[in-house]
């Protein structure tokens, strides 16, 4: 008897196998993705920085981690650990309106919160980050051999809604970046933050990446 | 097979080369097994060809025959079975896997519950019948265990009185535990007994009186609270036991007075538990076995600090069945059900902040006079029909049920199985099919939960062994399995995971060449594919599939009476492909060689040397300048390890291992085509000490291990091609655990 039932459950499977029935095992077929995640490039310090931008535009996990990957981390015990650096009078204004002492010093964990701020400012809204050579200092240094560069940059993040209609500057300004390279591989270590001379500190247009930071602790 | 596997994973169009593969899979293992010499029937069967011998080594005067057989019997794993006969050896005398399984037969119970109940049972005044004799025993164990941040030291009695109808029974324990991180000491002390005496008025019927203390008393620096405790239950006892092989009835009764103090709740009241079972037999057609348990209080309850009583009863409520048709039976049924009911009251307190201030800073702490009820709900089921001739040859169908619901959500599940195990032409077959359903409520709170979770898991495996001839042994397999998870949002601020699939399949070939006694070689093959696949276009960028491909040859050569050598080479290619984002294929490898000396000298001397070498090269595929897309490394590790052990026993009682271990590493990376070095490790432990096995006096035993450990890792971290060393970090202390046992 058993070796009937056996063989019947062998002669069934063969029919399920043959007869063309839906795969019980067949996964479901992923939609296609809305965009490439972040690719990390730190080869050097302009792909260094094109990452960074990336990283903001892409906004996500993988924007986040790219983001992350771009500073460097004193617990690694290969590089110092980031610092960013608020423009005084930034500082000073940002002191006024919130009430309250700026964080000092700004360092990696506090970056990491003010990416996910950041990111959350307009949410809706598709970000455009722009780097751009500062006129208004001296030439860039790189320093290949003892793996050092400091870089000046202009840099301008706007946001535009879906419909296209609306354009919004979330932070506009300057920034004195310092890196360091470590095994053929660059890190952000140093964002000294500048505003320009004709920026206003009073217009929500013309905030600068150290004032969205400072105000990312009011959100915590 | 291999070629089957890398069609199937061609994309779109392939479903019906798959179907063919499923086909094609069982004919043509099937035609194998027809087709090869040796088909007379196994002496034993080819299923434990493979099993590993090791396990049956030890040094317990313990003997595990027919270990493989009578594990697979009872669905556990040899391993387990040979646990729980060494960890049983002391509760049950002559200790032998037929003893066990008797034990087993004889109290109606499953394997791995004869040593908790055979010792329980000791303290129970109608274990033989309520027998009046005259009884004293006692024993007393002390431990002290130290280990390079924690010391623990216990003690422990156990002290049982009969004297004709009366008896006295003691259980005391006592844990004293340190523990030192980043300077501070955190200490745990634990201290309970239990002691119950009365009397036995006839075979069935027993009546006495209960005390339980506890003192739990914890200081750890780095928590504002502590977990204190201190628990003082007195209650009357009776126990009454009745029945034949037929009817067995058993009940037991508690009641008495709680004081309990603790950090969460100060409790007062009364207290009560009922406990009972119930087995029905009728020969060897049928079995019921029923039993439950009952536990709650009235209680006067507020929280330390405060001053309002507020009435609180917890209740607690677990039932259990069996129901067993025809166990040994060509076609039996086998039901068991269970369901459970808890529920918990502690009074609540708020605690007031001043929100002005930064930091927050606590104000008090109110008592509002309400209660926080948490109730735990469960009830499963599961039944199972067996069509067996033997076994190697049977059928089982499995169903099973369950809802449970918690203050954190509800889960309702179902699953089926289907088991098949058969002898074909003397091979064994082995084919698992199962399907699992489940619905998980997570309940919106904290800012997380708001939805369902529906989850599919199903799996389909199976394992052909076969022997070819006198010397070769086949083993077979094939696997596939898919998880789904699908998540419904039933709050608008909710945000559940995003649905995702994990797809995986396997193949694997073993063949094991025995020539002589002296000599066995083996070679595996297998392909693997692993597949994370997210649904929602926001997530599928992350999506990969892991396509590993592993070869593997072993060899074992026994070069003198006392000398065996073993080696173990494996070579493993990982594939890692995002189909949406081939830029970040990579591949990763290994290769791992494992070699082992095992001598046994004159002397009682034993040494055991091992060598272990392997390589990780890690790597992307980057596009060149011919538009292609090349390999390029982007890590690289080679790891060496010697380790040995040298153990020499000059007396039963006395033994001295000396451990010496070493460790290197090198890692370098590779950046713009460039290869540099990042990394070098180095490191040296060593461990020497004796282990202790002593009588003192008739009844006294002294056992344990004490050791001296020392270490001396070293780090070279390069810069830019120039190599820093660490300074030196040695660690050297004493690690060990005495145990002093003594009896009456």
């Amino acid at each position: 008897m058993f070796r009937h039932a056996f063989l019947a459950c062998i002669a069934l499977a063969l029919a399920v196998s043959v007869s063309g029935c839906r795969n019980p095992f067949q996964p479901a077929t992923p939609e296609l993705p809305t965009g490439l995640p972040v690719i990390e490039n730190f080869s050097s310090p302009d792909s260094l920085l094109t990452t960074m931008a990336n990283a903001v535009m892409k906004k996500g996990t993988s924007g986040r981690n790219a983001y992350y990957h771009a500073l460097a981390d004193s617990t690694g015990g290969l590089t110092p650990g980031f610092y960013a650096v608020p423009y005084p009078a930034v500082a000073d204004a940002w002191r006024l309106t919130a009430q309250r002492d700026p964080p000092n010093p700004w360092n990696l964990p506090l970056e990491k919160l003010f990416y996910d701020y950041l990111i959350a400012v307009l949410p809706g809204f598709t970000y455009s980050f722009a780097w751009a050579h500062d006129n208004t200092q001296s030439v860039d240094i790189l320093d290949d051999g003892a793996g050092t560069a400091l870089y000046h940059r202009y840099y301008e993040l706007q946001a535009s809604s879906a419909d296209g209609l609306t354009i919004k500057t979330i932070a506009v300004g300057y920034a004195d970046l310092y890196m360091l390279k470590v095994n053929s591989r660059w890190y952000l270590t140093r964002w000294e933050d500048r505003v320009g001379k004709d920026q206003s500190l009073a217009d929500p247009e013309q905030r600068s990446m150290g004032w969205r930071r400072l105000d990312s602790t009011t959100s915590q | 097979m291999v070629s089957g596997f890398l069609e199937s994973d061609s994309l779109p169009g392939m479903a019906r080369s798959k179907r063919l593969t499923l086909l094609l899979l069982p004919l043509s293992l099937t035609l194998l097994t027809h087709t090869l010499p040796g088909r007379a029937q196994q002496a034993v069967s080819a299923r434990f060809a493979f099993s590993d011998t090791t396990l049956l080594r030890d040094t317990l005067d313990l003997h595990f025959d027919r270990l493989f057989p009578t594990a697979d019997s009872l669905q556990m794993t040899p391993d387990t079975l040979r646990a729980l006969m060494i960890r049983y050896r002391l509760v049950v005398p002559r200790m032998s896997i037929a003893r066990l399984l008797q034990l087993a037969d004889s109290l109606s119970l499953p394997v791995d519950s004869v040593g908790p109940v055979f010792d329980r049972e000791r303290y129970n005044p109608l274990t033989n019948g309520g027998a009046h004799r005259s009884l004293t025993d006692f024993q007393y164990t002390s431990g002290y265990d130290i280990q390079r941040t924690t010391t623990t030291w216990t003690n422990g009695s156990q002290y049982r009185l009969v004297r004709g109808p009366t008896y006295l029974n003691n259980l005391t324990n006592v844990e004293l535990q340190r523990f030192t991180s980043s300077g501070a000491v955190t200490q745990r002390q634990n201290r309970e007994a239990t002691t119950e005496a009365g009397l036995t008025l006839n075979r069935s019927v027993s009546f006495g009186g209960r005390s339980y203390q506890l003192r739990f008393f914890s200081i750890d620096p780095g928590s504002p609270t502590t977990q204190d405790e201190t628990k003082n239950e007195y209650s009357l006892t009776a126990r009454a036991k009745k029945g034949n092989k037929a009817v067995l009835t058993e009940a037991n009764l508690a009641s008495g007075w709680l004081d309990d103090h603790s950090t969460a709740a100060i409790k007062q009241g009364f207290s009560g538990s009922a406990d009972g079972k119930v087995r029905i037999q009728r020969g060897t057609t049928f079995s019921h076995d029923l039993s439950g348990t009952l536990t709650g209080n009235l209680s006067r309850s507020r929280t330390p600090g405060q001053q309002i009583d507020l009435n609180t009863h917890d209740f607690s409520t677990n039932l259990r069945g069996n129901l067993a048709v025809l166990p040994n039976a060509p076609l039996g049924l086998n039901v068991n059900y269970a369901f459970r009911h808890t529920r918990v009251e502690t009074p609540i307190t708020i605690v007031r902040y001043d929100t002005t201030l930064t930091p927050l800073t606590r104000i008090d702490t109110v008592d509002v006079g309400l209660i926080n009820r948490i109730v735990n709900r469960g009830k499963s089921g599961d039944a199972t029909l067996r069509m067996r001739l033997d076994n190697d040859r049977y059928l089982t169908l499995t169903g099973n049920l369950g809802l449970s619901d918690s203050p954190t959500g509800t889960r309702k599940d179902g699953s089926g199985k289907t088991t098949l195990r058969w002898l074909i032409a003397g091979a064994a077959l082995d084919a698992n099919y199962s399907d699992t359903r489940g619905t998980s409520v997570f309940t919106r709170q904290r800012g997380g939960g708001g939805y369902l979770e529906h989850d599919l898991s199903r799996a389909a495996d199976g394992q052909l062994v076969r022997t070819l001839g006198r010397r070769f042994v086949t083993k077979l397999i094939a696997s596939i399995g898919l998880d789904q998870y699908r998540y419904v949002a039933q709050a608008d601020s909710a945000t559940p995971p995003s649905p995702r699939d994990a797809y995986r399949q396997l193949y694997r070939v073993e063949l094991s060449y025995n020539p002589s006694e002296k000599m066995t070689s083996g070679v595996v093959v297998q392909v693997g594919l692993t597949r994370d696949i997210n649904i929602l276009s926001s997530t599928t960028g992350s999506n990969d599939d892991v396509r590993s491909y592993r070869g593997e040859w072993r060899w074992n050569y026994r070069l003198f009476h006392s000398l065996t050598v073993t080696q173990n080479n494996q070579l493993t290619a990982d594939y890692q492909q995002y189909p949406f984002v081939s830029a970040r294929n990579a591949l990763s490898l290994n290769h791992n060689t494992l070699t082992s000396l095992s001598a046994h000298l004159p002397g009682n001397f034993f040494i055991d040397v091992q060598h272990n070498t392997s390589r990780l090269p890690r790597g992307s595929y980057l596009p060149a300048a011919d538009g292609l897309n090349y390999l390029q490394l982007s890590d690289d590790s080679r790891n060496y390890t010697l380790s040995s052990s040298i153990r020499y026993q000059p007396a039963p009682a006395l033994g001295i291992h000396v451990e010496p271990h070493y460790t290197s590493s090198e890692r370098s990376g590779t950046v713009n085509g460039v290869q540099t070095k990042q990394r070098t490790d180095m490191g040296m432990d060593f461990s020497g000490g004796v282990d202790l096995n002593w009588k003192v006096g008739p009844k006294g035993q002294l056992t344990g291990r004490v050791s001296r450990s020392y270490s001396d890792p070293r780090t070279i971290n390069y810069l830019n091609g120039v190599g820093t060393l660490t300074p030196r970090a040695e660690t050297d202390f004493w690690i060990g655990n005495l145990q002093l046992s003594w009896s009456l």
